[in-house]
């Protein structure tokens, strides 16, 4: 692992020092065994899923979390909630050091955060009928007397229809679902909903519906939402600001509308290269597309120095050749950064605006 | 507010009719659905009806018929060779070797069968559904201890020990384990449920293994759940299906095994009818007294199949995607 970075600077990247956040996370890091053997189990590898990630989430915003299949972004949600433990590092919520914490300290906790899952379908027990499933927080958290009018009201709250108390989720569309889901988040009334990509198994008609849903409960509510999404227009449309991971790292991390205008890290560059552009977008300010050679390393064996190096265009412009890149980046792994004010990127040559990222293009 | 607006119901699987209002049915209507239509099991329910009223009626029977289960009409009903006489006005069904009204023993018998089948399958099932959910669920140590005990348990010769623990409990009065299993109907249960847990509990844990990666669970455990609740609250209810389908096909097996058991003179006392026993008794007197076989035999099978029937269709109902 590189040294220890002070990472407050990063993590509110974006925000106006002085202000106190809601979770922060620092140097999050989890691997999960890779075991062999029936009875006697031995560690033959480890799959290094989060790795020394550091972030601040404030009250009233939405951070998105954004990153391809695998680059540990449902990791470090469950590791915020503790549904997983953490192999090293500290999530403070509200103050309070929660790393630590045992399932008995954690249960007045959890009132404070909740999670919307990915699968409306899984999600919701088969056997339970609404009413059952939305009122679970109270009965478990025994705060609450008259669960069916208050369930009721939380149906209505999110679009539902209350008369449909007592029926069983196999009666119900993806969309109502995950209005189901919801209403069960905002049971306990939590300050922090971590949503698990909310809209990305529903149909993208039903997607709008329940991102302004989430929006108009943020308002309604006061709550802070970590919302993640392999989606950038989802992501870029309901954030704040926006961290981006590559392999169980944050490689960039800035207010939303400044990392998508104007993307330093190359990895994100690519990414945000990949957004198909709608009618009419593509005037002036529009990207060429960087196309990433190879795939996504195995997390079982993360590449040594800039995780990113293998496939950095970047790297291969600043050395100039196709099979080349700089020893920093071979060797070692770049700490985030401020490469903006408010903006942190992980890079040792952090893009520049309007630069091409194309080295047959430059030559 | 929210300005959306909500999706419209759909409903599960009824035939909607245009215009109609449209009601969700719920599982347990859908089951019953399906269930109506399946004339096998009808039959096999019917029959349980039927054998259980027998059973549960059996003394009342033996008013009517005048004799008692254990009542000898050895001068009525034997010749001068010992040889009982067969179906009579009187006797139904005929007499045994000692003299005793068979139609009554017989009832008696399917009331024996019926509680040991019943009660064993209930104890392995509680036992089996217990340590499966707690095997699937916790997995590694736990797991491995009760997934080997099982296996260790389904490899013996059960019947070779089952004999073995029939025998040494019933050679004193006060039983084995001090005194909590005495010889008799309850060592015959403590027998069967002890050899029939493990495919219960088999069964439990795999599906536990699955429905404990759904999110629902992680949903659960995100409100302050404890392990207990997320067991038999959000797991259990899963797994109700499945159990109900396989106590089903376990209550004949059970009730077969403890015929095996008196058959082999292991089971009940001699005082107590029991169907098993009968075959045993009639096999040597077969050639000249075949109701004593037959109707003993007659009624083992209507109860094993009536099960079978039973168990079959509701899979079919519980489980529709399941195979055959």
């Amino acid at each position: 692992m590189t040294e220890i970075v002070e990472p407050s600077g990063a993590a509110r990247a974006g925000r106006r020092s002085g202000e106190e956040p809601l979770v922060s996370v620092r140097n999050l890091t989890k691997y999960f065994p890779i075991t062999r053997g029936i009875i006697f189990q031995r560690e033959i590898g480890r799959v290094h899923a989060v790795e020394d990630v550091s972030f601040d989430i404030f009250r009233g915003e939405t951070l998105g979390l954004v990153g391809e299949s695998g680059s540990g972004k449902s990791t470090t949600a469950r590791l915020i909630t503790k549904l997983i433990e953490s192999t090293s590092g500290t999530v403070s919520f509200d103050g309070q050091e929660i790393t630590k914490h045992s399932r008995r300290q954690m249960r007045p906790i959890r009132r404070e955060m909740q999670m919307i899952f990915q699968d409306p379908y899984s999600s919701l027990n088969p056997r339970q009928t609404i009413g059952q499933i939305v009122g679970a927080p109270y009965v478990i958290q025994k705060t609450e007397r008259n669960v069916k009018r208050r369930v009721q009201e939380l149906m209505d709250r999110v679009g539902l229809n209350p008369e449909h108390y007592n029926r069983y989720s196999h009666e119900f569309s993806g969309g109502q679902r995950q209005r189901i889901g919801i209403a069960r988040a905002l049971a306990l009334n939590p300050q922090l909903i971590v949503c698990d990509e909310p809209v990305s198994a529903l149909d993208v008609s039903i997607q709008a519906q329940i991102l302004n849903l989430l929006r108009s409960l943020q308002d309604d509510f006061n709550l802070t939402y970590l919302f993640i999404s392999h989606d950038l227009g989802v992501v870029r449309y309901v954030s704040d600001r926006i961290a981006v991971m590559y392999l169980g790292r944050i490689v960039e991390i800035g207010s939303a509308s400044d990392l998508y205008d104007n993307p330093r890290q190359p990895y994100t560059a690519a990414l945000l290269s990949a957004v198909p552009k709608g009618y009419g977008e593509n005037g002036a300010g529009a990207r060429e597309r960087v196309v990433l050679k190879g795939d996504v390393p195995s997390p079982v064996d993360p590449p040594p120095g800039c995780v990113f190096h293998p496939r950095c265009p970047q790297a291969r412009l600043v050395s100039g050749r196709e099979d080349e890149v700089p020893e920093k980046c071979r060797t070692e792994m770049p700490p985030l950064g401020e490469v903006d004010s408010g903006r942190f990127a992980a890079c040792w040559y952090p893009v520049q605006p309007g630069q091409p990222l194309d080295l047959a293009a430059k030559a | 507010m929210a300005t959306v607006a909500p999706e419209t119901t759909q409903a599960p699987l009824g035939l909607a009719v245009a215009g109609e209002q449209v009601t969700g049915r719920t599982p347990r209507q859908l089951f019953w659905a399906r269930f109506k239509k399946d004339r096998a099991a009808l039959l096999g329910l019917a029959l349980i009806v039927l054998l259980v009223l027998l059973g549960a009626l059996a003394p009342l029977i033996s008013k009517l018929a005048g004799h008692g289960p254990n009542e000898l009409f050895t001068r009525e009903m034997t010749d001068e060779f010992g040889i009982p006489l067969g179906p009579n006005g009187e006797f139904i069904f005929g007499a045994d070797k000692s003299g005793r009204d068979l139609f009554v023993r017989i009832m008696y018998g399917i009331r024996t069968s019926l509680i040991v089948g019943v009660v064993a399958t209930l104890f392995a099932v509680f036992i089996g559904v217990v340590l499966g959910i707690a095997a699937g669920y916790f997995r590694g140590v736990v797991d491995t201890i009760i997934s080997r005990t099982i296996d260790v348990i389904l490899s013996m010769p059960i019947l070779l020990f089952a004999i073995g623990i029939a025998a040494a409990c019933s050679a004193t009065a006060t039983g084995c384990l001090n005194g909590l299993v005495k010889p008799g109907l309850s060592l015959v249960i403590f027998i069967i449920a002890i050899f029939t847990w493990p495919y219960i509990a088999r069964i439990v844990r795999g599906s536990t293994l699955s429905l404990r990666e759904k999110e629902f669970i992680e949903a659960a455990r995100s409100v302050g759940a404890g392990n207990g609740r997320i067991m038999f609250r959000e797991i259990l209810p899963n797994l109700v299906a499945p159990i109900i389908v396989y106590t089903t096909v376990i209550i004949p097996n059970n009730i077969l095994f403890e015929a095996a058991l008196s058959f082999l003179g292991l089971g009940v006392p001699d005082r107590i009818p029991s169907l098993g026993r009968m075959l045993d008794d009639a096999s040597a007197i077969f050639e000249d007294a075949w109701w004593f076989m037959f109707f003993p035999g007659l009624f083992l099978i209507l109860i094993t199949l009536a099960f079978n029937l039973l168990g079959d269709g509701l899979r079919d109902a519980l489980d529709p995607r399941s195979d055959r």
